[in-house]
């Protein structure tokens, strides 16, 4: 467990400003839901959701709050950001070794590959854990101070999970691409392209259907179906869960056989 | 059964050798010199001992393991200095040491102290201030701290002065007394001279020689040289055994490998100024073997 | 010349990279565009049903969006995006890797002032947002073709994008300057790429709130709002100065430090 213990008191820092940043960019939006909450317009919102899905779960004009549709906006910003601090984190930490040509040390160790993917996989789910838990109690309770609308903890523990989701996307696909990748010199030259390159495929599909939803992790559920309260899909869950572990088995697997070259 | 054993070892990367065929024992308790030019193959066959790299045919064990197989534990006895030396820029040595020592099941912290007094090295600094020549003596601690059975250099001498060079020398001739085995590869041939007790030379990714230094200079090579009154006839030293004959009116000089007698015969019947029978550099050796 | 040329010859690569990227986008967005059209339903109010102000983000309250003109402004409002990504990662990666790759010995003996470097590397990089740029503008046009653009919606595309070559040189030299004057370069990517996002998240926070309008001046996207251009036809000249200035002036600071700055190795 020293890999683990030494990759965590590297990442603290970048794990504490990704919080802040989250945090910052949550109050930053909730801050002006009350100036605006009287021209929401609810009923275009409503008229948005198909029959099935208002029957199944219950919803009608009445029982959807304003700040319900509002937040599921504020959700998709952070989805963004944290998908950016998952990918970083997943593809920089397992490509270090090869950045700073360190592999050559770490590997001669008495440990073996498995072991050193292992801890740095922990390091990886314990970063995001950390940042989620402080963000979302943090989110929760700024919406408490500042929202009077009626908002359900249970809507948004639900909704605020998409988080979680998207960050085990990211982190396992930045996690298989640092594993795979001959030599990743800058982190970010891969995450943001990717990052952003699913984000734009969303933001299209938001507007124009569902046909692609399996394509990109931004649509694999629709936020502003969470936030009026409505669950997961067992398809889409089932897919994301196995994803993430093709993810994860491929990069051991990739990660195991690989020829180590420090120039 | 030797400390590294491999067997028609082979590495190709993609359609370029890295090594081919090579089968090489390494005695438990003896420091054997492994030296080559540049691209001779030197750095794969270690990276492949290390499993850093996998081989495309052949085997290799360690401690009479599976280098691949047993990876990890055979790491436990192994102390490895590259030729390059790369380490945690944002860490202090001293915390570095202390995060390698942490792989290995025992307390290192007065071979740190020893080691780092002995190489004069600042634990308090950041590696990334370091100089070449300070790298490479964390280089060295880290390799050594854990009281390795088995300590592996790839032309580990670069960037030391000549000072520091004589103290890993001596640093390594006391862990060898000590009873370590020490696998050192090279290109310079004096460094291999001064410490080894075997060499095994590696020519276009292949093993063309194994022998002890004392063999390998005593029994090739004998370099002659001779200063006479009078002319001496070519005809005299016309042998099976000598080589670069060079006649100067009375100065003669070749090399010999050979009966002894046969040459000393000829040698006394001439009237003689002056005379030398050496043992060649290993420069010369090598040369042979790349000519 | 020879730094110049050198580095651009490695550009091709990458410049191929995001130019399939660029098409993959348009084809995309088009397709759906098309496939909209067909079904007949109505752009516009498809987009103003967005809740929560995000319709005023994809400026649906300005912008008839039912003609392609007016569509390819959103697309436009997300080139500019990929393309400042494009641009920041150039920007600090051409400075950045000398140092992360230990070229800056080899390049320093040479006999070239560091002012030279810095302009060979500045050009290399307004040479790749240029082509880019023009790849854009060809990708654009020939994947709205088959929706009949009039002359005015070609006209149209080529007005907008003078704004997303702004934004991509606004990026282009905030990676550089964070290179050319950090102690530590290699972080420059990720301090640019986090000015990138923090400007994006502002600036959608401006659009949807409506409020605290000053605060457009701290973000590029909203300096070359494509929306706005698109609506009133006009870039805003005050814009156009403050980020000339800007650019000046960043330009400046990188030249100042590079020139007396040690180099990490």
């Amino acid at each position: 467990m020293n890999i683990y213990r030494h990759e965590m008191r590297q990442n603290l820092g970048a794990t504490a400003g990704w919080t802040l940043a989250l945090i910052a960019i949550a109050a930053l939006y909730i801050s002006i839901f009350p100036s605006i909450a009287g021209n929401e317009q609810i009923s275009d919102v409503y008229r948005n959701f198909p029959e099935a899905f208002k029957k199944t779960f219950n919803i009608s004009e009445a029982t959807l709050s304003a700040f319900a549709a509002f937040y599921a906006l504020v959700l998709n910003l952070v989805l963004l950001t944290g998908a950016v601090q998952a990918m970083n984190l997943g593809t920089g930490i397992v490509s270090k070794e090869g950045r700073l040509k360190t592999a050559d040390f770490l590997l001669t160790r008495p440990v073996s590959r498995g072991s050193v993917l292992r801890q740095k996989l922990l390091t990886v789910v314990t970063a995001l854990l950390l940042t989620d838990l402080v963000f979302l109690a943090v989110d929760w309770l700024l919406i408490q101070a500042m929202i009077s609308d009626s908002f359900r903890f249970r809507t948004f523990a639900v909704s605020s999970l998409s988080l979680v989701f998207i960050q085990a996307f990211f982190a396992t696909f930045g996690f298989l691409l640092g594993a795979a990748l001959p030599r990743v010199k800058r982190v970010v030259a891969v995450s943001l392209p990717a990052v952003f390159g699913f984000y734009i495929i969303a933001l299209f599909d938001t507007v124009i259907g569902e046909k692609v939803r399996f394509l990109t992790p931004f649509k694999f559920f629709d936020v502003n179906r969470l936030t009026a309260g409505g669950g997961y899909e067992a398809a889409t869950v089932v897919y994301l869960a196995f994803l993430v572990a093709a993810a994860v088995i491929a990069g051991f697997a990739v990660y195991q056989r690989k020829d180590i070259h420090t120039t | 059964m030797g400390i590294i054993e491999t067997r028609g070892l082979t590495k190709y990367y993609g359609g370029t050798r890295g090594i081919e065929d090579l089968s090489l024992s390494v005695e438990d308790g003896e420091i054997l010199g492994f030296i080559g030019p540049n691209g001779a193959g030197k750095s794969t066959t270690i990276r492949l001992l290390l499993s850093l790299i996998y081989p495309t045919g052949g085997s290799a064990t360690i401690f009479g393991k599976d280098v691949i197989r047993h990876g990890p534990e055979i790491k436990r006895d192994i102390g490895y200095l590259p030729s390059e030396v790369f380490y945690y820029d944002y860490m202090r040595v001293g915390d570095f040491l202390d995060y390698s020592a942490s792989f290995y099941r025992k307390d290192c912290s007065g071979r740190i102290k020893e080691l780092s007094g002995l190489l004069k090295l600042d634990l308090d600094k950041k590696i990334d201030d370091l100089s070449y020549g300070n790298r490479k003596k964390v280089g060295i601690v880290q390799g050594l701290l854990h009281d390795p059975k088995l300590i592996m250099l790839d032309e580990p001498t670069g960037g030391l002065d000549p000072l520091m060079q004589k103290n890993f020398y001596e640093l390594l001739r006391r862990e060898n007394q000590a009873g370590k085995t020490i696998f050192f590869s090279s290109h310079i041939l004096s460094e291999v001279q001064k410490i080894c007790h075997r060499v095994a030379i590696v020519k276009e990714g292949k093993l063309v020689n194994i022998e002890s230094m004392e063999n390998l200079i005593r029994n090739n090579y004998k370099r002659v040289e001779l200063m006479t009154r009078e002319k001496v006839g070519k005809e005299l030293f016309d042998l099976p055994g000598v080589s670069n004959l060079k006649l100067d009116d009375g100065h003669v000089s070749f090399l010999y490998k050979g009966d002894v007698n046969t040459i000393a015969g000829k040698i006394a019947s001439l009237d003689l100024v002056d005379y030398t029978v050496e043992e060649p550099e290993l420069e010369e050796i090598f040369l042979h073997y790349y000519q | 010349m020879n730094i110049y040329l050198t580095e651009l010859r490695h550009q091709w690569k990458a410049l191929a990279f995001w130019s399939l990227g660029i098409v993959a986008f348009m084809v995309s967005a088009m397709s759906k565009y098309d496939g909209y059209r067909k079904a007949g339903t109505s752009v516009n109010e498809i987009f103003r049903e967005l809740p929560g102000g995000i319709s005023a983000f994809f400026g649906a309250d300005i912008l008839d969006l039912q003609s392609v003109g007016g569509f390819f402004t959103i697309c436009a409002l997300y080139l500019a995006v990929m393309l400042g990504i494009h641009a920041l990662l150039m920007g600090s990666g051409i400075i950045a890797k000398e140092e992360t790759d230990k070229t800056i010995e080899f390049l320093v003996a040479k006999p070239v002032s560091r002012d030279r470097i810095l302009l060979a590397k500045l050009l290399v990089g307004l040479t790749t947002i240029v082509i880019l740029n023009l790849v854009t503008l060809a990708v654009s046009i020939a994947s709205v073709a088959p929706f009949d653009p009039g002359p005015t919606d070609n006209g149209d595309i080529v007005f907008l994008m003078p704004s997303v070559f702004a934004i991509q040189l606004i990026f282009l030299v905030i990676g550089l300057t964070f290179a050319a004057v950090m102690r530590q370069p290699r972080h420059a990517g990720m301090l640019s790429g986090a000015v990138l996002l923090a400007s994006f998240i502002l600036s959608a926070w401006v659009d949807i709130s409506g409020r605290l309008r000053f605060l457009r001046f701290l973000t590029p996207f909203q300096y070359f709002d494509q929306k706005s251009i698109y609506a009133n036809h006009a870039y805003s000249a005050a814009h156009v100065v403050i980020a000339a200035a800007a650019v000046a002036v960043m330009l400046a600071a990188s030249r100042f430090v590079y020139r007396g700055r040690d180099f990490s190795l």
